[in-house]
């Protein structure tokens, strides 16, 4: 329901049309995808089914015909309740630099020069996106999330980096420990060593018959 | 007693706990030679003055036989076997020699001992002003740990009694070694030298009861000193990282302001009045008031030589310069005693030119004016040797201090020469210069009061007088310089290990 | 990718003091090392890096602390002469030259700027600018002139003439880019830069180097543990454990 929040602050500001909402919605967010003209319309049904907007009048310019629309009460409450909600951290494992990363570790599928290219790419897209020349306030942080969350990605890196280095005990499965740390926070290091001892052993030897 | 028995613990803690770094252990050593010095000095100060209680006034003839005088005017001669001579009024006016049992005159004769005592006091000084740089000295480190105590929870109380701790037990073993000091020093100064030239008196009573005090004293002094070094705020967060600058305070301009008032005072009276009383007594008083004078204005003299350097523009002067102004206090206080020194040499020099000016050719009067300007300047010889010490102790330590930016600047592209040249032209600064201003004035004052006084209108007076400056002058500026070159070769090694590139990686 | 990859050693790399021209076209090599070693009393530092810096170009040398990148930097900054391997910079064998002429050639060619502490405690900010031209014999008008043309140009003219212990972390790393611009040099080595400095003022700082560097056609080696400092250069040399394990070139 994201654009559907994003579109209800943007409705906030006052009544707005379609075109205009796809506008805000692209200086918001100048660094990444412009928002499609479909999903505009197809969002605008939506909150006007669920009474979260309404439409305020029919605008018959020179051109053809434009619906205005504005938000309802109950979108303001539900936009309020959205900027209280934080946001959830991203899930573990979802993205595809953890699942090439780990792929790449337990096949021993050459993860040094991995971790190298993987590292140029994310400094490359980094330094591009810093030299993009800062629009508006906002669209500056915006960069600067991106920014930060390459440089997290980064320091992940160099971590799995050191364990292609040190070629350490079971480094895949605490590769993931990092990645995950609050959702592997209530599994006891003891317990984890007992529980997995087998099956890390044998992984093991499943990664040096590779190698 | 109010304290709480848990902060004194902890004093105590921190105390021991500081005590097995190497160089506070050498620090505490420099601290405990350089106080036991004093107490030795201060005991030597206090059995020279007490000499003369122990027994009469005697006088010895040129025979051999010994005059003293009894409390009620008379006297009785005591002749060895076989010698038999009249004494008569005659022998009182000119030919008799003091009995001072193998001590040289002017400590034997009742009259100038106290110039002697002063003189003792005298050399406590530069022992003190070298004791109080090794209080401070590592002054970096000990910031940073007294800043640490504070940033847990240490009120500045806790942190001047750290401190008094932290010098207490060193100040108590040197005043109690100060005895053991004294003897080796009578044995040296007392025991050693032909009859006629010895300086101290054999050990008495007094000196046993002057012991204690003496030890008391010693610890008080270290304590106040540890205390004040404690307490100049240099212990607040900002000690963590950042060295704070110590500009010269009101209070010090204060007590510089009262030191040269009494020293004016003095001289005023003494002028007003040369012959009386009062003049006797600040005469003896004047030099050590001088000395204290001159101590509290030595860091005001370097602050102004400091400014001068910095509108000279050059690099090497400005960068002297501003270090100079930035920590004036440490060598102001060697500054000061240099400047006694250069006067001292002056005063001697003059006075040598006074006796040949008087045209005294008196074996006696050669001998006892000969022999204390000797031991004049074999006094003022281990004063400038000690500030020296203390030059070298300091730079030392604003050379380790200021490690990391001293590294920079050769890494920005400055010559190590260019670095040393700063550091030569400080030592210069503080010693050559007050030397010879010193040395200018005193050889000025004295030169040109014997020119008046007994120059009797010879022609080649004036040129004495002048040649007396300038003798002075390259005595007291050539000992500097040395002095200087001595102190800038013992830093070479810090210094070298400053400019290398791994001081870069020290905080 | 490399910019104006010459191929080889570059016989033709103009001395220094052609380089000091204003005008000067980005063109060769200022800074070749080949194999430099070093070793420390019980660590060794650099186990036969080659490093290339092209006229013209930013190189960030990345890596894990106690990877041998201030080693590297000082090495090519001349502050320390490599146990074995060659350092040319600026057309320059770095062994060949004495201690004074290579306090000079930095002096004159070269900014440096470090973590931390650099600035001369006793100084200003004006005159710790000043004070690389001072030292070259300028006169004091000038060189002050300049430093505080420079300060400007850093944001740094309201500290002027505040002395370094009265200074923020950003401001004293401003007045010490002023330093290490202000004699126009070929090259500038940068060691951690902005590594006592917020987020903020840091990348306000790099920003500013990156910038001023780029403008004049300089040269700039930074050493950083910092990605996104690493991401304003051309090129990156990763360092591992005193040897080159990767490079990139991101532009």
């Amino acid at each position: 329901m994201s654009t559907a929040d994003v579109v209800l602050a943007l409705l906030s500001r006052g009544p707005a049309h379609g075109y205009d909402l796809k506008r805000g919605h692209d200086t918001w967010f100048d660094q990444g995808r412009p928002l499609a003209f479909g999903q505009v319309y197809a969002t605008l049904a939506r909150l006007e089914r669920d009474g979260l907007a309404a439409v305020a009048h029919t605008e018959t310019g020179g051109g053809p015909e434009r619906t205005v629309y504005e938000i309802t009460p109950s979108g303001r409450a539900r936009l309020a309740a959205w900027i209280d909600e934080p946001a959830e951290p991203a899930a573990p494992g979802a993205d595809e630099l953890i699942r090439k990363t780990v792929a790449a570790l337990r096949l021993g599928l050459d993860p040094a020069g991995f971790v190298a290219r993987q590292r140029a790419a994310h400094l490359r897209r980094m330094r591009a996106l810093e030299q993009a020349p800062a629009t508006d306030p906002t669209s500056r942080l915006v960069v600067e999330h991106a920014v930060a969350h390459l440089d997290a990605d980064l320091r992940w890196l160099e971590v799995a980096a050191g364990y292609v280095a040190a070629d350490g005990v079971a480094a895949p499965v605490r590769l993931l420990d990092h990645v995950a740390a609050d959702d592997h926070a209530d599994v006891d290091a003891d317990d984890h060593a007992d529980e997995s001892a087998a099956d890390h052993s044998d992984d093991h030897s499943d990664d040096r018959s590779r190698a | 007693m109010t304290r709480s028995p848990g902060a004194r613990s902890a004093a105590a803690v921190v105390a021991r706990s500081v005590g097995g770094d190497p160089a506070e252990r050498r620090r505490r050593r420099l601290l405990g030679a350089s106080l036991t010095c004093c107490a030795a000095f201060l005991l030597a100060a206090v059995a020279v003055a007490t000499f003369d209680l122990t027994g009469p006034e005697c006088l010895r003839t040129p025979a051999g036989s010994t005059v003293c005088l009894a409390g009620n005017g008379g006297y009785s001669v005591s002749s060895p076997p076989g010698v038999s001579e009249p004494i008569d009024d005659f022998t009182f006016g000119g030919r008799l020699v003091p009995d001072t049992s193998g001590l040289a005159p002017y400590v034997g004769e009742s009259g100038l001992r106290p110039g002697v005592v002063v003189a003792a006091l005298l050399l406590v000084v530069p022992f003190a002003v070298f004791a109080l740089q090794v209080v401070r000295l590592g002054s970096a480190a000990r910031e940073r740990r007294l800043a640490a105590l504070r940033l847990q929870g240490a009120t500045s109380a806790d942190l001047r009694r750290i401190a008094a701790a932290e010098v207490r037990g060193t100040g108590l073993v040197a005043g109690v070694a100060g005895l053991p000091a004294y003897l080796g020093l009578w044995l040296l100064l007392g025991v050693l030298p032909p009859s006629g030239w010895r300086l101290l008196p054999t050990p008495g009573l007094t000196l046993a009861l002057a012991w204690p005090v003496v030890a008391v004293v010693v610890v008080a002094a270290a304590v106040l000193a540890a205390r004040r070094a404690a307490d100049v705020g240099t212990a607040d967060a900002l000690g963590l990282s950042r060295r704070r600058a110590r500009p010269l305070s009101r209070s010090s301009a204060t007590v510089t302001g009262i030191a040269l008032g009494v020293l004016l005072l003095g001289l005023v009276l003494y002028v007003l009045a040369p012959n009386g009383a009062a003049a006797g007594v600040v005469v003896l008083v004047l030099p050590l008031v001088f000395v204290a004078a001159a101590v509290a204005a030595g860091p005001w003299i370097v602050v102004a030589v400091g400014r001068r350097h910095i509108r000279r523009g050059s690099p090497v002067a400005v960068l002297a310069g501003r270090r100079l102004v930035a920590d004036p206090r440490t060598p102001g206080r060697v500054a000061g005693v240099l400047l006694a020194v250069g006067l001292a040499v002056g005063f001697a020099v003059s006075d040598v030119i006074g006796i040949f000016l008087s045209g005294r050719t008196d074996p006696y009067d050669l001998a006892f004016f000969g022999g204390g300007i000797l031991t004049a300047l074999g006094a003022i010889g281990l004063a400038a040797v000690v500030a020296a010490l203390s030059l070298v102790v300091g730079a030392a330590e604003q050379v380790l201090d200021a490690r990391r930016p001293t590294a920079a600047l050769v890494a920005l592209g400055a010559e190590p020469a260019t670095v040393v040249r700063v550091v030569r032209t400080q030592l210069r600064s503080v010693s050559v210069l007050p030397a010879v201003g010193g040395a200018v004035v005193g050889a000025t004052l004295l030169g040109g009061w014997f020119a008046v006084a007994e120059g009797g209108g010879r022609a080649w007076v004036v040129p004495a007088a002048i040649g007396a400056v300038v003798v002075a002058v390259l005595v007291a500026g050539g000992a500097a310089a040395l002095g200087a070159a001595g102190a800038q070769r013992l830093l070479r090694r810090p210094l070298a290990e400053a400019m290398s590139v791994e001081s870069l990686r020290t905080a | 990718m490399t910019p104006q990859s010459t191929p080889g050693d570059l016989p033709g790399t103009p001395p220094a003091d052609h380089l000091a021209a204003a005008d000067r076209v980005p063109a060769g090599a200022v800074l070749e090392a080949h194999g430099v070693q070093h070793a420390y009393r019980r660590t060794v530092a650099l186990r036969g890096v080659d490093l290339r810096v092209e006229a013209g170009e930013v190189v960030a040398v990345t890596g894990p602390s106690g990877c041998g990148k201030s080693t590297l930097l000082h090495a090519a900054a001349g502050l320390l002469v490599p146990q074995a391997g060659t350092v040319t910079l600026l057309g320059r064998d770095l062994a060949r030259l004495t201690e004074d002429e290579r306090a000079l050639l930095r002096r004159r060619e070269v900014g440096i700027v470090l973590q931390f502490g650099q600035l001369v405690p006793e100084l200003t900010a004006v005159d710790n600018v000043a004070l690389p031209l001072l030292l070259d014999g300028h006169p004091a008008d000038g060189a002050r002139r300049l430093a505080l043309d420079w300060l400007q140009r850093c944001g740094a003219e309201d500290v002027a003439a505040t002395m370094p212990s009265d200074m923020s972390g950003g401001e004293a790393q401003r007045v010490a880019v002023a330093r290490a611009l202000v004699t126009g040099p070929s090259v500038v080595f940068a060691d951690e830069p902005t590594g006592s400095l917020d987020t903020l003022a840091g990348r306000q700082v790099l920003g500013l180097l990156v910038a001023a560097v780029r403008e004049r056609g300089a040269s700039l080696v930074i050493v950083t543990h910092d990605n996104t400092v690493a991401a304003r250069s051309d090129r990156e040399v990763r360092l591992v454990d005193g040897a080159v394990a990767a490079e990139a070139v991101l532009r």
